[in-house]
Parts: structure tokens; sequence; C-alpha cells
């Protein structure tokens, strides 16, 4: 027996002492802050495919070029649609700051309008662009709102062989449940990477509203990326695919793509 | 033997040469895109093919039929640059919306479409190559410019001319006209507690408003835009006057726009000829009285500014514009050729809500007011109008229910815009509305009170 | 074929053309008397129709004008008398009833068709009918009857400012041509009628109208350019002779010229096409283009000469061929090219045949200096031109005062390459500019000098009168005796009412305007009464009554035998085409507006709508013409030096040069006309051999790899330079001769093409040396990196301090 896999056995064995002995499940509110300090790089770019299916299994499909950098604490994020031809030159930016009292600033590029189009930020409820994600979701990536929500550890589960914490999160208020659309959302953490494997949601109302998997997690340029989001709204039976290649968070992402004369010039 | 060496050499050359000659700019476009293809690779392709019927209401017989092809390509070089082109073919049948009603003088040569056959308009809709160059960005050719931030009704988003050929019916993107258009960008950042972007540019293009003829279906009879002479006295319409000296005439402009705490904000100057044209009249008497109508251009200087604001789940915007001498009919004895001129301000508030899931909710408040308003003119002193948008999205944004309606206080008419567009595929969309005209006949929209009309159109994108 | 075996070729076939020099000089002569032959044939046209083709639609329609109505393009006789009484004194009214039945009687003058107040009727109402009869039966004798007789003129609005100017001073007698191509003799014959003519004091006759300007045109055109092509012969040879100072180095040249035009006037008779008024033209740009090729061989043959005193001719000839032989035919190529150009771009016959047989000259020229010159050469015993002396040294030669100076000028290119480079861009900046302003106009008048009879006469008719610019518009409706109808007649009315308002129209004649008359004199000559009838039984009426007193054909140019077809002429004052259009637009617009209906339709004719439609067409085509004759050249130079980039550099000293011309134009007023519009495309023709010349020369001397890129550049302007130098002197002073001409299109024609010669020589011996010295072009094998390399060497310091 070699070295490492001594080695590699002593951890396994203190990980499940860990496991059997820590009774306590770790904090939820520790487990936020480590989703959420999770390295994300500094900028990304990558490209989506949306793929949209309805209940009676009619599918379409939107091919688009995503970027996000970080500015300090303040997050910008554009969303480039490239396919189909109808919805070509589509592009969406967000300007994400860090005061919690400071709207979003948000703009909407509609090509058969020419013009860039203010748009308030406060519909983050409201779902984007057709898709079965949130405005919120699509904001918040891989992160959680710290603020939105009480959330408790309730437990541990396996998603795709991935053991992960069970964490419960309720909206403060009734007036934020409203906003996000959101009555009680259920997150699985996985324990390793502090990564969301998935999340169900369920509505104001408390019926189950959707389901989301994060999948296909892998490293690339160091940083644990989803390449694969499956989400499916019970209520509707609408399925959202988002899968994401060519992601790099080294190359290419110039500050001027946030910008609104990029959303009018286009990629 | 050398007749027929003569004739041989005659017979091709003359036939390729004479057809390069007289499509003069097909023949350029099919050069540029070999060359193209050489250079620069394959270009992406993208292209859309659409179909529209529209029949009238009030007389049940078909008012437009169209068919279109929409291709475009885009080209990127390795320097970063990047050249987009897009052609737009289409076939319109019915007699009073093909290409032949809708006047094509006022089109710079080298802007205007070609017609094929009677019902045939192959146009180069946009030809531009742009690149980063130091702190500059330029666009360079035939290309669109839109400034401003009021929907539906215009009044900063005069850079491009404007087809009326169907009133304002048409979709803005397809009813604009793109210009020949040097247009350079710089960044100013950190000026004034702001992002700014100036914008300069310049014109070289005499490419005025297509309006329609008269005997077109959206032609203008309300005395606000066509001269009305008495009865019994015949109207000769002579081709425009327009300015055609590639320099002297150009337009120039330039906008300054910034992200201001919160706020975008632009200032917009522009050096132009309106592009609505004078009609200057001339009254012929003798046995038969006849009034010559001469469409000229004239220069004025517009200043202006826009703004929009995010407040939770409102947006205003807004928007303000100056022209210095607008040229308006004007029936006073005193006033020359049936013309007189005006500055012209123009406002326009507009505010959007979306504070339900999946619904839209917009007003607009419009107001344009002559500054030296006189006595006879045929519009009025204050020109109030009032949009009200709503629209609602179902199904994950497949099917989409709409209402605008647009209504001028001052003559109490107005169009109501119902429609329902559904994405029956993913590249194939459906759209069905109908289009209501109402009020008196003298106004703005109470002219084509008898042209109400229900439309059905296609879209398919390859 | 590689370059190797295509020199053996050429050597090869300038060894068998120099063995049997007499045949090819035979061949070559006989070849000459047979094109000769057909010179004689060559049919003259002058009429400004042929520049129309003749399926154009305006022509045909003028054309059943002209059958119908039998109106032509009119000679126009005025009789002026600014004196207190006018025209209407006794003695001036007999000298027009003279003049009158003096003109009828002329040769090409149908005598029914001729028009003045001796011609003319009056209509007069009595109780019982109306009273056609003519002005006076015999001339008036004293100062009352012609005091009436104005009385009544005055009192035919018809009449006042078409037949009688408004104030009296003048009235004109209107002669229908009958054979159009024989206009030049009938005018001919009215100045001498005029000459003839007694002429009281204060009395004038001028003789104009479109007929006359076409005309003199061809006489006047033809009569400057015979005498002033020698003259560009004898300055061309005179050069010649400075340049070589031999005998031959003066006749074999211009034995060269005599062939080109021979092969191309020859030709031209052959195949039946005529002799138009721009042809003049084709002359010297033959013997310019002839003479370009002999100016290098003969340089490379005293050249060779003084290099290698001892050689036998036939080395020396053939030796001289394989130097040349490739820049000439490249030449003749890229000429061709650009003649090319011009014949498949335009629509005018005169222009396509212009370009067609400027070709045919080139060829021509090329195929004489290869073959015929060569033999020639080698049967005279070389004897050294006193220009090229051999120097001490063997294998080169002493270079004379013009050598030296070009060497100079060399020298100043190549220390100032980025100056050149500017210049050459401030200019092209320039004349774009002034193309962009070029104004597009024509007026056939212009063609003469100010104080030429002709123009004074048109001033004074033009000045006094309604105009002799005549616009026709044929009035059709559907049935015969449709044009009784007061709606018809009031939609003729009503037009002319309109026309009449635009400027520049002086008035309008149709049957309208008699049967108001009509009317009138019914009305017991009220003016109240000066209008139209307006039921159709008077009107049928109106025509009966005159036709008991009037001849029967006193209306045919207004209305036809059926009533059913009309003519509506009208009267301009100015034949400028920017006037011309603006009249014919507007007429054009009214027409399809508010005159034509069912049951009856207008069409434009006449001189002017044709004048309107080919100018209008020149002004579409003209763009394409140049840059198709460019795009030719290109396409000739990118092939004969296997290169793009090769083809851009040729064709930028030309386009320079095209620019700069139209600059010229633009700043100093020419128009964009018939005759200028070809300037662009001679220009192109002469001026891009001087490019190619000097593009070919550098590319041989830049092959020489021992000498710098400096010196191979400077090496050109000695040799090749010196022989473009005198090939640039002799077209600028033959084209400059030109420009002595009395005749305005010639003396633009002479300057412009003298200045685009010069303009092309400058370019291409400094912008093109300097394009070479700092782009180092791929084809001419020049690489980039090796100046470079050689200065990166040289500035390394890092080198020379490793090695101490």
């Amino acid at each position: 027996m070699k070295i490492q896999q001594l080695f590699g056995m002593g951890v396994l064995l203190m990980l499940i002492c860990e496991a059997v002995w820590s009774t306590p499940l770790p904090d939820a509110d520790e487990i936020a802050r480590r989703i959420n300090a999770r390295d994300e790089g500094v900028a990304v770019a990558r490209s989506l495919t949306m793929r949209l299916t309805d209940r009676r299994g009619k599918t379409r499909t939107r091919e688009t070029r995503a970027f996000r950098k970080y500015y300090g604490k303040e997050k910008r994020t554009v969303i480039f649609y490239l396919k189909p031809a109808n919805v070509r030159n589509t592009a969406f930016l967000t300007w994400d700051y860090p005061q919690a009292d400071k709207d979003d600033d948000q703009w909407l590029y509609l090509p058969a309008m020419r013009k860039v189009r203010r748009i308030s930020a406060s519909d983050r409820g409201d779902y984007f662009l057709g898709t079965d994600l949130t405005y919120e979701d699509i904001k918040l990536e891989t992160r959680v709102s710290m603020n939105d929500y009480r959330r408790k550890t309730t437990g541990e589960d396996e998603v795709d062989g991935h053991h992960c914490y069970l964490l419960e999160s309720i909206p403060v208020d009734e007036d934020t449940a409203r906003e996000l659309g959101y009555g009680r959302v259920e997150q699985c953490v996985d324990s390793e990477i502090w990564m969301v494997r998935r999340s169900r949601f369920w509505d104001i109302k408390g019926k189950p509203l959707k389901t989301s998997y994060f999948r296909d997690i892998r490293k690339v340029q160091g940083i644990w990326t989803q390449h694969r989001i499956e989400v499916e709204n019970h209520k509707s039976g609408h399925r959202t695919l988002f899968l994401f290649r060519d992601v790099d968070y080294e190359h290419g992402v110039s500050d001027d793509l946030f910008t609104q004369n990029a959303l009018r010039r286009g990629l | 033997m050398v007749s027929a060496m003569i004739c041989l050499l005659k017979m091709p050359c003359a036939v390729v040469c004479s057809k390069i000659a007289k499509r003069g700019g097909a023949a350029w476009i099919s050069t540029l895109a070999y060359s193209l293809a050489v250079y620069a690779g394959a270009p992406d392709v993208d292209q859309i093919f659409s179909a529209r019927w529209a029949a009238g209401i009030d007389d049940g017989r078909s008012q437009l039929f169209e068919l279109g092809w929409r291709p475009e390509a885009r080209w990127r070089f390795n320097d970063g640059g990047r050249l987009t082109g897009r052609l737009r073919l289409r076939v319109q049948t019915e007699s009073g919306t093909r290409p032949g009603n809708i006047e094509n003088d006022s089109f710079a040569p080298a802007t205007r479409p070609q017609t094929i056959g009677e019902t045939g308009e192959l146009d180069l809709r946009e030809l531009y190559y742009e690149r980063p160059l130091d702190d500059w960005y330029l666009t360079i050719g035939k290309q669109q410019v839109v400034w401003g931030k009021a929907d539906g009704l215009k009044v900063l988003d005069v850079v491009n001319p404007q087809s009326f050929r169907e009133f304002i019916l048409e979709d803005f993107e397809q009813s604009r006209i793109p210009l020949w258009t040097f247009n350079a960008e710089r960044s100013i950042d950190d000026w004034l507690g702001g992002d700014w972007t100036l914008q300069l540019l310049w014109i070289p293009d005499q490419t005025y408003h297509a309006l329609p003829k008269q005997n077109a279906t959206y032609a203008f009879s309300s005395p606000r835009l066509a001269p009305q002479p008495p009865p019994g006295v015949s109207a000769l319409i002579r081709s425009s006057e327009k300015p055609d000296r590639l320099f002297a005439d150009s337009d120039a402009g330039m906008r300054l726009s910034g992200f201001v705490s919160g706020w975008d904000v632009s200032i917009n100057y522009l050096y132009q000829y309106d592009n609505r044209p004078a009609l200057h009249q001339r009254f012929i008497s003798g046995a038969t009285p006849l009034v010559e109508i001469t469409p000229r251009y004239h220069r004025m200087h517009v200043l202006g500014g826009t703004f929009s604001h995010a407040i939770g789940d409102w947006v205003i915007r807004g928007e303000l514009g100056y022209f210095s001498g607008r040229y308006f009919l004007s029936n006073a004895s005193q006033a020359q050729d049936g013309v007189a001129s005006s500055p012209e301000l123009s406002v326009v508030i507009g505010l959007d809500w979306s504070g339900v899931e999946d619904m839209f909710i917009s007003v607009q408040w419009f107001e344009s007011w002559l500054s030296d308003y006189r006595q006879g003119f045929t519009r009025p002193e204050r020109d109030n109008s009032l949009s009200l948008l709503t629209r609602r999205y179902f199904w994950n944004d497949t099917l989409q229910a709409e209402l605008l309606w647009i209504a001028n206080t001052h003559d109490n008419d107005g169009l109501l815009r119902p429609s329902l567009s559904y994405e029956l595929e993913d590249n194939l969309e459906v759209r069905a509305g109908l289009d209501i005209f109402y009020g008196k006949r003298a106004g703005l929209f109470g002219q084509f009170d008898n042209n109400d009309r229900f439309y059905i159109s296609l879209r398919y994108g390859l | 074929m590689s370059e190797k075996q295509r020199s053996a070729v050429a050597w090869r076939l300038f060894w068998k053309i120099t063995a049997y020099p007499k045949t090819v000089i035979t061949v070559g002569l006989t070849i000459i008397l047979v094109c000769a032959v057909f010179v004689p044939t060559l049919v003259k046209d002058t009429r400004s129709d042929a520049f129309l083709p003749d399926d154009e639609a305006a022509l045909i329609d003028r054309d059943k004008v002209k059958a119908i109505f039998g109106l032509t393009d009119p000679m126009v006789v005025a009789v002026v008398n600014e004196g207190p009484l006018g025209v209407f004194n006794p003695h001036t009214l007999k000298l027009v009833d003279w003049l009158t039945k003096e003109i009828a009687r002329l040769d090409n003058v149908d005598p029914d068709r001729v028009t003045s107040l001796a011609t003319e009727n009056n209509i007069t109402g009595y109780d019982e009918g109306m009273l056609v009869e003519p002005f006076w039966e015999t001339p008036p004798s004293t100062q009352a009857e012609a005091n009436k007789i104005r009385k009544a003129v005055m009192n035919f609005p018809l009449y006042v400012g078409s037949l009688a100017a408004t104030g009296g001073e003048g009235t004109l007698i209107v002669a229908e041509v009958a054979d159009q191509t024989r206009a030049q003799a009938l005018y001919r014959d009215l100045l001498a009628l005029a000459d003839r003519a007694p002429l009281m004091d204060g009395e004038e006759i001028h003789v104009a109208g479109e007929g006359a300007v076409s005309g003199y045109l061809g006489s006047y055109i033809d009569a400057d350019a015979q005498r002033l092509n020698p003259l560009a012969a004898i300055i061309i040879s005179a050069i010649l002779f400075i340049a070589f100072r031999t005998l031959r180095g003066v006749l074999l040249p211009n034995f060269i010229v005599v062939a080109t035009v021979a092969a191309a006037i020859g030709l031209m008779a052959a195949f039946g096409v005529r002799f138009f008024v721009i042809t003049n033209g084709l002359l010297p740009v033959l013997i310019g283009i002839a003479v370009a090729d002999s100016f290098h061989i003969f340089s490379q043959y005293y050249e060779e000469q003084a290099r290698h005193p001892g050689d036998s001719p036939r080395e020396i000839v053939v030796r001289t061929m394989m130097h040349m032989w490739r820049p000439i035919t490249m030449t003749t190529l890229t000429t061709m090219a650009g003649f090319l150009g011009l014949y498949l771009a335009s629509v005018m016959p005169p222009m396509k045949y212009f370009g067609l047989f400027a070709m045919i000259g080139v060829a021509a020229a090329w195929l004489y200096s290869v073959t015929v010159l060569p033999a020639w050469l080698s049967l005279l015993r070389p004897k050294p031109s006193p220009a090229y002396r051999p120097a001490v040294k063997a294998g080169a030669y002493r270079r004379d005062v013009f050598a030296r100076a070009m060497t100079v000028f060399g020298h100043a290119v190549l220390r100032r390459p980025a100056v050149v480079l500017g210049m050459a861009a401030v200019v092209g900046g320039v004349g774009v500019y002034g193309a962009l302003h070029l104004e597009l106009n024509e007026s056939r008048i212009r063609v003469f000098q100010k104080d030429e009879s002709i123009v004074r006469a048109d001033s004074a008719i033009n000045r006094l009168f309604d105009g002799v610019h005549y616009l026709d518009i044929m009035i059709e409706t559907a049935e015969r005796e449709d044009l009784f109808k007061p709606e018809n007649l009031k939609r003729i009315e009503a037009m002319q009412d309109y026309l009449e308002t635009l400027p520049h129209v002086g008035g309008s004649t149709s049957l309208v305007d008699y049967l108001k008359q009509m009317n009138r004199s019914l009305n017991e000559g009220r003016s109240d009464a000066y209008v139209l009838p307006d039921n159709k039984e008077l009107v049928a009426q109106y025509f009966l009554l005159y036709s008991a007193s009037g001849e029967p054909d006193d209306f045919q140019e207004e209305v036809d035998y059926d009533y059913r077809l009309a003519n509506v002429r009208i009267s301009m004052d100015s034949g400028k085409y920017s006037d011309e259009k603006a009249v014919v637009e507007a007429a054009q617009q009214y027409i399809d507006q508010s005159f034509n209906a069912s049951g009856i339709q207008a069409t434009l004719s006449g001189r002017v709508n044709v004048d309107y439609h080919w100018i209008k067409r020149l002004g579409e085509t003209n763009w394409g013409s140049v840059g198709l004759a460019l795009l030719m050249v290109w396409l000739m130079a990118a092939l004969a030096f296997r290169s793009i980039v090769g083809g851009f550099i040729t064709v930028a000293p030309v386009t320079l040069t095209v620019l700069l011309v139209y600059a010229v134009m633009a700043f100093s007023g020419i128009w964009l006309s018939i005759s200028t519009s070809m300037f662009a495309a001679i220009a192109i023709g002469l001026g891009v051999d001087f490019a190619v010349h000097t593009i070919e020369r550098l590319e041989v001397l830049l092959s020489d790899k021992h000498r710098t890129l400096d010196e191979s550049i400077a090496a050109l302007f000695p040799s090749t330079g010196r022989a473009l130098l005198f090939n640039f002197l002799a077209l600028a002073l033959g084209f400059g001769v030109l420009a002595t001409s009395k005749v305005v299109v010639l003396q633009e024609f002479g300057s412009i093409v003298a200045l685009a010669v010069t303009v092309s020589f400058f370019t291409s011996l400094t912008l093109l040396p300097a394009i070479v010295k700092v782009f180092r072009p791929r084809f001419m094998g020049l690489s980039r990196q090796v100046g470079d390399t050689v200065q990166a060497a040289s500035l390394d310091p890092a080198g020379k301090e490793s090695k101490a």
C-alpha cells in the first residue's frame, strides 16, 4: 500500500468520523456564506444554449453568449442572443450593486426597435425571457441571496451521487416572497465544493412550483463550473435546459461589453 | 474576318458590360462579397422570410400582400473590424401599396432601392464596416442611427428618414430608411460623475422621407399634410427639388449620452435638411386654374435631449426636441407659396409600469408647440397626443397580446392597434391584429378612417 | 512559357523580320494603300441626331411629329430694325416680303413651308362670317399702311412673340429644312442671301435656329480641325527632331502615323461608319499614340548604337526590339483596354466608334512599330544620333542635356518621396471634390465663339422673340374630329397656360390659339372674346368658315387632316440643357398627372426633348464609362505585370489625371457635355503609357541586384525618363495647338488633353518611383524585409560590441 493511498484512507476516515460525530449540521448562514465565498472568477465568458420545452413536448432553442464581471462588489452581466434569427441581437445588461437599497440598473436592447430600453429592476420574480428561471435566478448565478431569506439547515441528501446539505429558505416577509415569487426554497448544497446541486421551489401558497438541477459540474481553469441547469416547472409543465459551453474565466471579457453601446452594436 | 472578330468581341462583352453598367450596384455587391469571402472567410448568415396580408375592414378588399426575404451577413476581420450587410427583397402585389405607389425621387441615387418590375423591390438595407480605433469606435457605411426614447411617436428619431408607405403602421425597423453615414463614437469616462459617450455623425446622403403618391392607399389627405386646392382647381405635383451636393448638402450631428447616478441622459444636436418636404405651391390662373406643388427641402437645426430612469416598478422617460425652422402648410394669404415656417418644440414624457408579472403598461404624453404660430397654419399651435400601450405575455412568452392606442386630443382622432402574436415554432412567428383609425377626416389619423384593416403575418427565420 | 523561352521566341521573330525587310515593308505599304482606298468613301455626319442611337424613343417620337406636321429644326431668319418704327415701315416690310420669296426659292427649302408676315393670314370677322386674308397682298408703300399692319399683327396674340417681336423691333421668317443632312449648304445660301439683301440704316438680318446651328457646326469644326491637325503633326515632327536630330528619327515615326491613321480611318470607311463631329478628335489622338511607340524604339535604338558602335544594323535593331517589344506591347494593350472601356460603356454611336477605332489605330501603330519599323531600320546604315554620343568607356554613352535634366529631376524625387505622396493625396482630394461639383450641361451655341454671327443672331432672336428652341407636344385623341370637343381643347389650353409660366418658355402655339383668335374675330374683336368656343359644333363651324377664305393647309403644322392629332409647339429662349431639363420634366409631369386621360394622350417631342434625353443619358453613363475604362486598364495591367497591386499602381497616375481633369473642368466652369465627356477616356488612353513604361523599366532595373534601390530608380530617369519627356512634349504641344482653335470645344479639348498628358507624365515619373521606394511592392521583386534587415544590421550596436 502506497503512502498516498494510506493518506487518502486517512482523510476518508476523518470525513466519515466527522459525518458521524458532528451531528449538529452546519449553520445555514454559514453554508450560505460558504456558497457566496466560492471563487467564481472575476470575469467569465461563456456560450449558453437555452432549450425550452412546453408541456406538449414542443421545444424552442436559443443560443446566446453571456459575460459577467465583478467590479469590486458590483457585478455586471450581459447576454447577447445569437440564434434564432428572430431574436438575434437582442441583448440584456444588468448592473447589480452591492448596496441592498440600491436597485439594479437594467437595459434591454430590442433589435426591432433599435433602441436600448431602460427596464425597471424590481420585476426580479418575473421569468427571464420565457425561461423558467427568474431574473433573480439569472442574476444570482450560483450564489444565494443573504438578505431576502431566513434559512436553516434541515438535513442531508445526495444528488447525482454527491453528498449535500439541505438548506431551507423562507423569504423574510410576505412582500419579499411576492416579489421573488417563492414561498419556500429548498436547496441541496454540495458539502465539498459548496455549490447548489438541486433547488426546489414552492409558490407563495405553498404549492410545488419548480425544481432545478445543476449538473455537469467540473473545474474550468481551476474554478468549479456548472455546465447544465435543468428546471422543471410543476405548475405549467414547462421545462428549461441551460447548457454552458466554452466557459472562459481568463480571456476576452472587455469592460466595453457591459455598456449600452455594446448592447447596440451586438456581438 | 475583321468584322467577325469585332462582332465576337462585341457580343458577350457588350452584354456583360451593359449589365454591369446598368446593374452597377448589384455587380459591386457581388464583387465585394466575393473578395470578402476570399479575405475574411465565410460570413455568418441569417435570413428572415416574411409574409403579410392585410384586408380593409370597411371595403373588405385586400389592402396589402407582401412577401419578403431579408438576408443578413457579417464578416469578421482579424483586426477587430466587422462588416455587416443586410438586403431586403420584397414583393408587394396590391396596387395601393406597391413600390410604384411610393415616391422614390426623395432617395439619393446611391440609396434608392432597385425596383424590379411593378411589384418587386430590392434594397441594400445596410452595409457598414465598424471597428474600434484607439479611443474611437467607427461605423462607416449605410446604417440606421436611432435617437430618442419615445415609442411609436418620433421626436428625436429624425436622423434617418422614413417610408410612409403604410403611414406609421409598418414596423419602424422596416420603414426607417438607412443612410450612408460616417459614425464615430468615443467613450468619455468619469466626466461630470458618470460615463459618457460622444457620437459624431456625418451623413453625406441626400435622402428624405419616402411619401406615398396620390394614388396610394395611404396617400395623405389631411389638410395638415396635403394642400387642399379650391374646388375646380386641379393640382400638379412636381418632382421634388432635392438637395444633391454631396458635401454641401450633407447632414451632421452629435450626441452626448451618459449614465449619471441612475439616469440615462443625452444631449443631441443635428444640422439637417428636414426630412419632410415643404410643399411650395404656385397658383396658375387661366381658363383652367391649376395649383403647382413643388416639394422643397429646408435646412434646420435640431437641438434636444432625452432621459430615462427606473424607480421601483416604474420607468420614466422623456424626450425634448427643438427644431429651428420647420415648414407647415398655411392658407393665410400672406403665406408665400402656401407654406410658412416656424420653430417647433416637441416634448414627450412616458411612464412604463411592469408591476405585474408578464404585464407591461406604458403611457406617453406628447406635445408639440409652434413658437412662431401664425394665422392660417393648417395645424394647431399646440398639438397634443396621448398613447397607451398594454402588453401581456402568456405561455412562457410564446404568446403576446398587445393593445396600442394613440389619440390626438386636438382633433379627437386616433388609432387603435390590438394584436396577438404567437411563436409557433422556434423560428416561426404568426401575428394577427387590427389597425383601426377613427376621427374626423381632417385629422392625422382620421384621414385614414376608411383604411381600417385586419392583418395576419408570418415571420420565419433561418 | 518561361521568360527565357519567350525571349528566345521574340529573338527569332525579330531576326526573321529583319531577314526579309523588303517583303515586310512592301506588305506594310500595301496594307496602307488598301486602307487608304476606302478613305474617300467616308461619309460625314454632323447632325446632332447622330449622337443618338437610331432606336432611341425620343428620336422616333420626333420623327413622327416631323412626318405628321412637317415640323423640323427650322432655319430662322430674323429681320431686326430697332428704330422707332420697328420693322413696321414700308422698307422693312418690303424686305421681309422679298426675303420670304427668295428663301422659298432656295434649294432644300420646302416653298410651302416658309412662314413669315408675308405668308401668314390675318383673321377678321364681319357680319356674314370670317375673313381670312394675308396681312398684305403687296408690301405696303406708305407708313399708314404699315401702321395698319402693325395693329393687325399686334391684335393677333398668336403671332406676337413668335412671328413678330413684342415691341415690333423684329420679325421672323421661318423655313423648314427639307433635308437636314444638307443644312450646312442651306445655311451658306442664307448667309449669301442676307449679304445680297438691300438694307436700310438700322436694319439687320440674322440667321439662326437649330437648323442653322447644326448646319454651321459641321463646317466650322471641320475647317478648324483641318487647319490645326497638320499643325499638330508639324510640331510633333519638330519635337522628334529635337529628340533624335536625324532624318530617320523624324520620317519613320511619321510613316507610322500615316499607317495608323490610314488603318483607323480606312476601316471606318470600309465598314460604313460615318465621320462624326467628334471623330475630328480621333486624329490627334491617333497621331499621339502612333508617335509614342517610335519615341521609345528610337531612344533605345540610338542608345544601343552609342553603346556598341561597331555592331551590324541588324544586330542593333534586334537588340533594340528585344528591349522594347515588351513595354510597347504592354502600353498598346493597356491603351486598347482603356478605349475598350469607352467603347463598351458609351451609348452614343459616335463615342462608341471613337473607342473602337482608337483601339484599331493603337493596334495598327503597334503592328507597324514592331514589324515595319525594325525592318526599315535594319536596311539603314547605323548613323549615330548627335543626341546619343558614345562615351569613352565601352558599353556606355554620353548623356545629352535632356537626359541630364531628367537625372536631376529623378534625384529630387528620390530625396523627398513622402512629399510626392502627400502632394498626390492632395491632388486626389481636390480632384474628387472637383469631380463631385462637375455640372452636366450642354448648349450647342456655346461651341462657337461669342463674336460669331450665329451667336449674335441667336442672342438677338432669343431676346426679341419667344425663342427658337422648340419643344413639341403631340396630342393624340381616339376618334377623328375629337379635337373639336371643347373638353379636349380646354385640356390643351390649360397645358399651354401652365407651361407658359415656366422659366425660359417664351410662348406656345397650337390650334387652340387659332380658335381663340377666330372666336374673337367673330365677336367684334373684343379682347374678352379671346376664349375657346364652348361647343363642338361651333368649333367645327369655325374651321369651315376659315376654309371658306383660307388655304386648306394653313393648319397643317398644328393639326392633322382628321382633327385627331394636334401639335403644340413650345418656344424656349434658351438651348441650355439645364433650362431645357426643367421645362421638359415639368411638361412630362403635367402630362402624366393632369393631361393624359382616356381618349387623349400627349407625347413630348421636338429638338428640346431629344436633347434632354440624350444629354441626360450622357450624364448617367459618363461615370460608368470612365469607371469601366479604368477597370479595363487595371485588369490589363494586372495581367501584364501578373500582379493585382501592379494593376493598381499602373492605374494610380491616370486616376489622378482623370480626377485633376475633372477638377480643372469644375473650377473653370467647363460643363460635362458631349465633347468633354470623352476627355477622361482619352486622358486614360494616352496617359497610361507613361505609367506602363515607367513600371516596366523599373521592374527591369530592379532585377539587377548589384544596385541599391535608389540607384536602380535613379537609372530610370536618363533613359526611359528622357524618352517619356519627349513623348510628353510631343503630345502636350501637339494637343496644345488645338487650344488655339476658334471652336470652343476644340480649345477645351486641346487644353484639357494637354493638361492630362502633362499630369500623367509628371505623376508617372514622381508618384510611381515614390511608391516603389516607400511601399516596396512585392511584384517588382522587392521584399519589405530586405530594407529592414539591412537597417537593423547597420543599427545593431550589440553585434559590434559582442565582437569587441
